[in-house]
């Protein structure tokens, strides 16, 4: 079977000379899905929309794409890690986590700024440089709503009234103010009470579901073998909370007990909560959630300097942020 | 050798080109401001065009009246009529005839976004055979471009069809049951919403299997459309999972249906693989996906159901494979043919009724293969809009019948460039998600499980139905030349053959067993 020329449109020769010289300017982009590097590709920031608030101000929210698989990448704030228009600092973060990570940040929307305006996050890992650009487009409009079935939390989109009704969790971090300091080596103590409203519900919603602990080998061999579906962002919900590096060189921190991924690491057993067969703390067994809701944490820094460490509570649909500045003396 | 030769550096007549490019600076002009920002420069998509001279037909003989007229009778009035909704009629010559260049600019993009009517299977590569198939042939492309290129004459008035009635109020199946759901409003200016409908009852007083059913939104957006640049602005249900329900059922008693998507064809049900639509029971969803069509914007969905005979009993079951990766999806800017790829290892043998790509606002096309053995099969390739969203039923006797152990893949092929008007902003980064404006991968086409017995069946079936010879082939059924006969019958495979054929195979490691003898 034949068929008919396909004839580009338009086709005039000064036009389709000048698209031509354009296109021979313009990168090779490699326009193609990416294999599982672990180091070397890029860092996509990403735009994911404005959402408003009560008191009728707006704000701008962030995340990014690091597509290794395990290169972290620790940009600091400058002609590598800026906002547009300035300042250049806006809050971002200087510590990237591997894969996608949404609604890492957030930046109030400035006064004045208009349909037209445009607010730029531009970063540059691994010799490429992206841009998120951030304007008032209805398309990008985000609710709570929005920030739940965008992280997976309503699977293919199913939700409820009291779903919708759901509250982000609430973090008090106790002791002394939100600036810390420790000497490197030694351990640096972190508490903070997390409270919730229970939804969305960890257990029937979302059925993640964790193996008995008298389950035998055979039983949990065929748990590992059976494929799961995932044709839909998914992430199994139920609260948990989360310290990683913000700012600083993340890979010279250890923290205790290791901490739940914050990042999509999809990979089955990953400790994320976007991982096949993941279980949120409370439905573990024995279950591994504070009674008191009071999640206890040790930090031990490897280097000297100044850090910002974030406390994510997350109760798998909505979270709550604290930061936490460290710093750090030689030891 | 075919007849139809290529038509090498055939160019845009000139007053076509003119319609085009009014067409595609149309759209520019319409593009919201910051898109003007963009580094990449928009294409127009590429035309399928053809002389009507390799058909045997003189250009200049081709007339509205006894040409083109029933080309749109049978894949366009449908909805191109007086209140069948599409943005102008076409049954008439004085209604079409100012539309004869864009017409011609339509029909010729044929298998990508912008085409009409809009059915993207793309005519050279994969399988051909498809139900409820609107789709132009190349002589029909050629007749309607000499046509337009000809100034659009409209011929002996004599010779034009008389227009047929639609019949069962533009349903494209013929319904026997409708019901409708209640009122939905969205707000012009509201995020993304999922959520429930209220239920819907169904007056049904004894159990039925269901043939198709067709849904379609009803609302009161303009015919002219909103305004709104990006996508799906016609509508506001961009997705519906739903399920029938007897109160009092369990969900896993309750029968699922294929997921509604904005701008849906019809779901024809395999005759051998009828829904059960239960007396009593009641539609019910907790999860419609609303988007605003960028105005305030009131809705109702419309469920029409197709029955099988009352004695009507299935065959075969459903075999659940969920085939698509939601999770890794990442899309750069101002970049096409981005690839996404998606695998699953089929558990049983399958024969694939339908094949049913569903991206977001960046899918441009998307193919679906079969890897069996070392062999890489395409199935089908189909070009996407997220406006048309659309299901592809294979015709009877030529869908896909795969051992188990093949593994299907899906290919994704994404434009996140201003030559997509679904894009909101090509300059940024695109990954999973299930806004309109974030993306899904997935294949929610349907596929029925064959025992060992009925898979040898059905190859049986398609061999005599076909009248394979032994130098045909048939895409999508690997094994259909191993001439297994059925179970219980003497095949026409000598015995000394088989033998041979599978102690090469062994000889070689290549051979599957299941392809030289329907052993495992």
């Amino acid at each position: 079977m034949s068929k008919g020329v396909r004839v580009p449109v338009p086709g005039t020769g000064l036009l389709a000379t000048a698209l031509l010289l354009i296109m021979m300017v313009m990168p090779n982009w490699a326009g193609a899905q990416r294999l599982a590097y672990t180091k070397g590709e890029p860092l996509f920031p990403a735009y994911e929309g404005w959402t408003d608030h009560a008191d009728g101000s707006r704000s701008f929210l962030f995340g990014y794409m690091n597509e290794n698989w395990e290169q972290t990448l620790n940009i600091p704030v400058g002609e590598n890690n800026y906002f547009s228009p300035a300042p250049q600092d806006q809050g971002q973060p200087t510590y990237f986590l591997p894969r996608r990570n949404r609604f890492v940040f957030e930046v109030p929307v400035p006064e004045g700024f208009g349909e037209e305006d445009e607010f730029t996050w531009t970063v540059q890992a691994n010799g490429h440089s992206y841009s998120a650009h951030a304007t008032l487009r209805q398309d990008y409009y985000v609710d709570n709503v929005v920030i739940m079935s965008e992280t997976g939390a309503l699977g293919a989109g199913t939700s409820s009234p009291e779903i919708r009704a759901n509250e982000p969790p609430a973090i008090a971090l106790e002791g002394r103010e939100q600036l810390r300091s420790t000497r490197v080596g030694q351990a640096l103590t972190l508490v903070a009470k997390v409270t919730d409203d229970g939804q969305p519900p960890a257990e029937g919603f979302r059925n993640a579901t964790a193996p008995e602990p008298d389950a035998t080998s055979e039983e949990l061999l065929q748990r590992a073998l059976t494929q799961t579906s995932g044709s839909t962002v998914a992430k199994a919900v139920g609260l948990h909370f989360t310290w990683t590096v913000y700012r600083g060189p993340g890979d010279a921190v250890a923290f205790d007990p290791p901490q739940i991924k914050p990042w999509e690491d999809t990979r089955q057993f990953a400790n994320s909560p976007w991982a096949p067969y993941w279980v949120p703390p409370e439905l573990r067994k024995p279950s591994e959630l504070p009674e008191d809701g009071r999640w206890h944490t040790e930090v031990v820094f490897q280097q000297p300097g100044t850090y910002v460490l974030r406390g994510r509570a997350d109760d798998g649909g909505l979270f709550a942020d604290q930061y936490v500045t460290v710093q750090v003396a030689a030891d | 050798m075919s007849k139809h030769r290529i038509i090498q550096g055939k160019q845009v007549p000139r007053h076509s080109l003119v319609a085009c490019i009014v067409f595609i600076t149309g759209a520019l002009l319409a593009a919201p401001p910051l898109l003007a920002q963009s580094t990449t420069p928009p294409t127009g998509p590429e035309l399928h065009l053809f002389a009507a001279e390799d058909f045997g037909i003189d250009p200049a003989d081709v007339t509205f009246t006894r040409d083109i007229a029933p080309i749109l009778q049978r894949s366009c009035v449908r909805c191109h009529r007086e209140g069948g909704g599409g943005p102008m009629a076409l049954t008439t010559y004085e209604q079409t005839r100012p539309w004869a260049p864009v017409i011609k600019y339509k029909t010729a993009i044929r298998d990508r976004m912008g085409t009409m009517p809009p059915w993207y299977v793309e005519k050279d590569i994969g399988i051909q055979h498809y139900k409820q198939d609107p789709s132009l042939s190349d002589e029909e492309l050629a007749k309607i471009q000499a046509w337009a290129d000809n100034g659009a004459p409209q011929g002996d008035p004599s010779l034009m069809p008389e227009l047929q009635e639609v019949a069962d109020e533009g349903w494209t199946i013929q319904p026997d049951l409708v019901v409708r759901s209640e009122d939905i409003f969205m707000e012009g200016g509201a995020p993304d919403w999922w959520g429930e409908i209220d239920s819907i009852p169904i007056p049904l007083e004894q159990d039925r299997y269901v043939r198709s059913v067709e849904i379609r939104e009803v609302n009161d957006v303009p015919a002219a459309g909103t305004g709104r640049q990006t996508v799906g602005g016609r509508w506001i249900v961009h997705h519906l999972i739903y399920r029938t329900q007897v109160p009092g059922e369990t969900r896993e008693e309750a029968t699922g249906w294929p997921v509604h998507e904005v701008g849906r064809n019809p779901d024809l049900f395999s005759p051998e693989s009828g829904r059960l639509l239960k007396a009593g029971s009641e539609i019910r969803s907790e999860s419609a996906h609303l988007h605003s069509s960028g105005i305030d914007t009131t809705a109702h969905l419309e469920f029409a159901f197709e029955f099988f005979p009352p004695d009507y009993e299935p065959k075969y079951e459903e075999a659940r494979v969920s085939l698509g990766d939601g999770l890794n999806i990442s899309i750069e800017p101002n970049a096409d043919n981005q690839e996404l790829h998606g695998y699953r290892v089929l558990q049983d043998h399958v024969k694939i009724i339908a094949y049913e790509p569903h991206l977001h606002a960046p899918g441009d096309r998307m193919c679906l293969e079969a890897i069996w053995d070392r062999q890489i099969e395409t199935l089908s390739c189909v070009g996407y809009d997220h406006n048309w969203v659309r299901t592809y039923t294979f015709a009877e006797n030529h869908e896909p019948l795969l051992p188990k152990g093949t593994i299907v893949h899906i290919t994704g092929f994404m434009d996140n460039t201003r030559s997509n008007p679904n894009i909101p902003d090509p300059r940024n980064w695109q990954g999973s998600g299930n806004r309109s404006v974030t993306n899904m991968f997935i294949d929610l086409g349907i596929m029925l499980k064959l025992s060992d017995e009925e898979f040898v069946e059905e190859m049986a079936k398609r061999r005599e139905v076909l009248d394979l010879d032994v130098n045909d082939h048939v895409i999508g059924c690997p094994l259909c030349m191993a001439k297994i006969p059925r179970f219980g019958e003497s095949g026409d495979m000598p015995a000394e053959e088989t033998t041979a054929a599978v102690n090469e195979g062994e000889r070689s490691g290549t051979v599957n067993a299941v392809a030289a003898g329907g052993r495992e």
